[in-house]
């Protein structure tokens, strides 16, 4: 399914992204990043899919009922403690992006990343979007929804990404596929998991604590996290 | 089952597979061919329902059981597939189709997948659905060009079955990958494939405009396999019955489709509605305008009018080109190819050969790599036969092959490979005498080269013919015989025409002249195809006046867009001496500027001296400022872009006094195994370039084998590697591993948002670097003496 793109692009995550601090950016930059963010909106096509699935808590592993998919770890158990189901999704910009950021790195390099941290951020506000779509909708029927884990996030491993894209067919729905080392293609690309519960819930992003870059985080040395 | 058969008649297609199971309680995620081993009778049930609705094609329940999809689980390839045309032909009086869907991964440039492998994995699948006694082989569900061409060119080397191949659309009339129903229609077709057709995604009504495309872009029989309507989100139902699926089906057979089945969502209901009311019906006759057109997957060039081919990637007389190639640097290679895409080229002429290169090889990395870069149309400048075909094998799309010519052994040679990969080919007007001095004789040349391509089974549309232009400083009076026979073949034999234009004025001043001038002749005398440099401004000028004159930019459009009004009244200003400090201009990234310095300064200083005295501070102090928190990674390019420039200008002069290009050692990168995520590699290595090292980019996902490989080779005493995912780290401590292993003398830095220093060494590496700048420190340490 077609997902809705944002207005605008979020310029200030663009500069992170970049590495840059807002106030230092000078025109030049400043005049890329907006080329690029309209570029990017135009050619993007973001696409969607997800379905809702029952849990099943057995002897300690959480499970989707019905399917042989195990979610392993301890945070996706804590993130997801309270919900009787949960919903599996993939958001994807399509292929042509990942063509169009190769076609700018053979031209010029600044382009190319500023296209590419531009896509970075377009997909995570779309994920972001449908994530809020989901959340009114849930609403409507009374039930609440935690916020989106990623495989990867803490310990949940990252190979669980080529079961999702199999098990949601999103090679067929929406053009998203996995490499045998689980790493999505259309590379700028979202799957996430998200607790449906009939009472409120929050869910527990992975802390620091797990995460791969910890020791060379830039957010922590500030003493932030990424989490907005 | 001849195509004959096939196309009078209207032939019934089965339904959806996956729907029949899902309700019948298939649990998600799994793999419906397992079914085939482990109920094949409710598989047969399935089948034998549609069979009993009308089917007279029977799709075995197949489309997933290739080896990647079915890796981990019991069974293998050949265990499937036969269990699968075995539970098919239990049905009686219906043929039975291998069916085949997508591997699952998408294959390079926009995946991991090489094109080879692709093809491995659907021979398999191939064999063993031809042993099992498949009646024909249908690729369906096809979202990805290039994927099936590795699924038709397997299909071919292992089967004499009828091949069908539908694809799917989206509502836009491209697919997934960006392919176009046309590119499909040229491609394929070319390819040999017996059928075409459209199937999945949408439903009748939304498919049916493209339905309509493909069947004015072929003349092959089409078939189609729409889903029942779209799906209603809340239900996940689809939203049509049969009734009315059947109903819009109408249209189709109006256009002229020779079949018709079901995709997602129909069911035996569908397809007996179908049969009732189709099936036997006399097949509409369609009329199809035979086009000439090339194309990549994404981009279709019809040549009507003239369409310019871009002669720059080509070593013949280009000293720094020739360079480029025996020091394998591919960079210089695109940025000819993007020059000339961003100057107007519709197709890129690709040459690479030369005596000290395997010109086999190279041209295969080189078209790859314009692939991954560009969708223009390319054609394949060669004259060995092995060359021709392995460039065809894996170029994805309909190419242009250049050339052959009046001798019949290359006729014999070339033209069954031209026929085999559906190219459109060049024929020069000249055979084993040379070339005739007059224009009758090349005529006659002509003539011969056109029926021997359609007695190898190439049609008209896909020849164009070279009537060759000779240098008018030395064979004056040969070129109004060049423009002459342009018109014969054209108006005689409706051929296009190719001709390389710059020859012409070699050996007179002011070339752009003799070459614009002899370019208007050639186009008024029917001209299609200039193979020219279409980064000289007034040849472009040129054909832009041509397609006003010549009544085919309507409105001179085009022609007003290039040379806007504003510009037409203001006389261009002479390019101002560039004054100033090349130092602040890589500081301050101008590329321009620091272009047109870098030749001001070489004046006055040499080679080394400029880049060691000028280039390389002016990037330290980016470096510094960088490292400081004062300049950040965006300016640290733009800055790189700019020495980038000047370098350009150094090596341009250096390759003219034909001496050694600037390098101060080897370094190779490379982004290991197992990881795709490349930018930060490639922003490290523009860097480490500007500093004047020769970098070998290795590209991303790279074996393991083929580092230690180049590393040996090259004698290359610096490796670079990326790695972004934890997971694939592992891959880059193997590396380290293997380079110890073979006690290569090289240091290994390594790098990526994963990495810390302490990690790095407990990996091995000798290095770690935290950014661009950190590397360039690092090469210095090691290779600077």
């Amino acid at each position: 399914m077609v997902a809705e793109k944002p207005d605008q692009l979020n310029r200030e995550d663009v500069y992170r992204y970049l590495g840059c601090s807002v106030n230092q950016i000078d025109d030049t930059l400043r005049d890329v990043v907006s080329r690029c963010s309209r570029e990017i909106l135009y050619i993007a096509q973001p696409r969607v899919h997800w379905i809702e699935v029952p849990l099943k808590r057995d002897n300690g592993t959480l499970q989707i009922q019905n399917t042989s998919l195990v979610l392993e770890g301890k945070d996706i158990a804590a993130h997801l403690q309270g919900c009787e189901s949960c919903i599996l999704s993939a958001v994807t910009l399509g292929a042509q992006i990942d063509a169009a950021i190769r076609a700018k790195e053979a031209d010029n390099m600044l382009t190319a990343l500023v296209w590419d941290s531009c896509a970075s951020v377009l997909i995570e506000q779309i994920a972001q979007q449908i994530w809020e779509q989901i959340r009114e909708n849930k609403t409507v029927e009374k039930q609440y929804i935690t916020g989106r884990f990623s495989p990867g996030y803490g310990d949940l491993p990252l190979e669980l990404q080529g079961k999702l894209v199999s098990l949601l067919d999103t090679a067929r729905k929406i053009g998203l596929t996995a490499t045998a080392d689980n790493i999505l293609i259309p590379k700028k690309s979202i799957t996430a998991i998200i607790g449906v519960a009939r009472q409120p819930v929050v869910g527990k992003l992975a802390g620091c604590e797990h995460c791969a870059i910890q020791k060379i985080c830039k957010y922590r040395k500030e003493g932030k996290t990424c989490v907005q | 089952m001849s195509s004959k058969q096939l196309t009078d008649k209207m032939v019934i297609l089965d339904g959806a597979m996956g729907t029949m199971l899902q309700r019948s309680g298939l649990q998600l995620g799994k793999r419906p061919e397992l079914l085939n081993l482990e109920q094949p009778t409710h598989i047969t049930e399935i089948h034998k329902q549609y069979a009993h609705a009308g089917a007279q094609i029977i799709y075995a329940n197949t489309f997933g059981a290739n080896a990647h999809k079915l890796q981990g689980l019991d069974y293998s390839v050949e265990e499937v597939i036969f269990a699968g045309i075995k539970a098919a032909k239990a049905v009686e009086g219906v043929q039975v189709a291998l069916d085949i869907g997508p591997i699952g991964q998408l294959l390079e440039p926009t995946g991991t997948l090489p094109f080879e492998e692709a093809e491995a994995l659907y021979t398999q699948m191939i064999k063993a659905g031809v042993l099992a006694g498949a009646d024909l082989i249908i690729f369906e569900t096809m979202t990805d060009l290039y994927e099936v061409k590795a699924a038709v060119l397997a299909a071919k080397a292992h089967s004499t079955l009828p091949v069908w191949v539908s694809m799917t659309f989206e509502e836009n009339g491209r697919t997934f990958t960006g392919c176009s129903v046309e590119a499909m229609a040229a491609t394929l077709q070319g390819l040999g494939v017996d059928a075409l057709g459209i199937n999945c995604s949408l439903g009748p009504k939304e498919i049916y405009p493209l339905a309509k495309r493909l069947c004015s872009a072929t003349a092959l029989p089409v078939f189609i396999k729409a889903n029942a309507g779209l799906p209603n989100l809340s239900t996940n139902e689809y939203d049509i019955d049969a009734e009315m699926f059947c109903e819009q089906m109408e249209d189709f057979a109006k256009l002229g489709i020779f079949a018709m089945g079901g995709c997602c969502g129909t069911t035996p209901a569908y397809i007996k509605k179908l049969s009732e009311k189709y099936w036997g019906k006399a097949v509409q006759q369609r009329v199809i305008t035979p086009k000439s057109v090339v194309c990549t997957s994404t981009n279709v060039v019809e040549i009507e009018g003239v369409t310019i081919i871009g002669e720059r990637i080509n070593p013949t007389g280009k000293k720094q080109f020739k360079q480029a190639l025996l020091n394998k640097d591919y960079d210089y290679i695109m940025a000819q190819a993007i020059a000339q895409i961003d100057a107007g080229a519709n197709i890129l002429d690709v040459n690479v050969g030369m005596p000290e290169v395997d010109e086999k090889a190279m041209m295969v990395e080189v078209i790859k790599r314009l692939q991954a870069i560009t969708d223009l149309p390319l054609q394949i400048d060669s004259s060995d036969a092995d060359v021709i075909e392995a460039a065809l094998h894996i170029y994805n799309g309909k190419a242009i092959v250049n050339s052959v010519n009046g001798e019949q052994k290359k006729l014999d040679e070339i033209l069954p490979i031209v026929k085999k990969y559906g190219a459109a080919v060049v024929g020069l007007t000249l055979d084993e005498n040379g070339i005739p001095a007059k224009a009758q004789q090349r005529f006659e040349i002509a003539q011969r080269i056109l029926n021997t391509a359609l007695q190898y089974g190439i049609c008209k549309e896909d020849v164009y013919i070279d009537c060759l232009t000779l240098t008018a400083s030395a064979q004056q009076e040969a070129v109004t015989e060049t423009l002459k026979a342009v018109k014969m073949v054209k108006e005689q034999l409706g051929l296009h025409t190719v001709l390389g234009v710059s020859n012409i004025s070699f050996g007179l001043p002011n070339r752009e002249l003799i070459n614009s001038t002899f370019l208007t002749l050639a186009m008024q005398n029917g001209l299609d195809l200039p193979i020219m440099n279409p980064n000289v401004k007034t040849m472009m000028d040129t054909v832009f006046a041509f397609n006003v004159l010549y009544n085919r930019d309507k409105n001179s459009v085009n022609y007003i867009e290039r040379f806007p009004a504003a510009a037409a009244c203001t006389p261009t200003p002479q390019a101002a001496p560039v004054e100033g400090d090349i130092t602040l201009a890589i500081k301050k990234g101008l590329k321009a500027e620091a272009r047109q310095l870098a030749y001001t300064c070489l004046e006055q200083m040499d080679e080394l001296d400029l880049v060691n005295r000028l280039l390389i501070p002016a990037l330290d102090e980016v470096g510094t400022a960088f490292e400081k928190g004062t300049m950040f990674l965006p300016q640290l390019i733009q800055s790189a872009n700019a020495a980038q420039a000047a370098f350009d200008v150094v090596k341009e002069k250096i390759a003219k006094k034909g001496g050694e290009s600037v390098s101060k050692g080897k370094i190779v990168i490379a982004t290991v195994k197992g990881d795709i995520h490349d930018i930060g590699k490639n922003i490290v290595k523009v860097i480490l370039e500007n500093y004047g090292y020769q970098m070998i980019d290795l590209g991303r996902d790279v074996p393991i084998e083929k580092v230690v490989e180049t590393v040996k080779q090259e004698k290359v005493k610096l490796v670079g590697l990326s790695a972004l995912m934890t997971t694939t780290l592992k891959s880059m401590e193997e590396t380290i591993a293997a380079l110890r292993a073979e006690n290569l003398p090289c240091k290994v830095f390594v790098g990526g948002a994963v990495l810390t220093p302490e990690y790095a060494l407990q990996i091995g590496a000798d290095f770690y670097a935290k950014d661009a700048k950190q590397s360039v420190d690092i090469a210095k340490k090691v290779l600077d003496l």
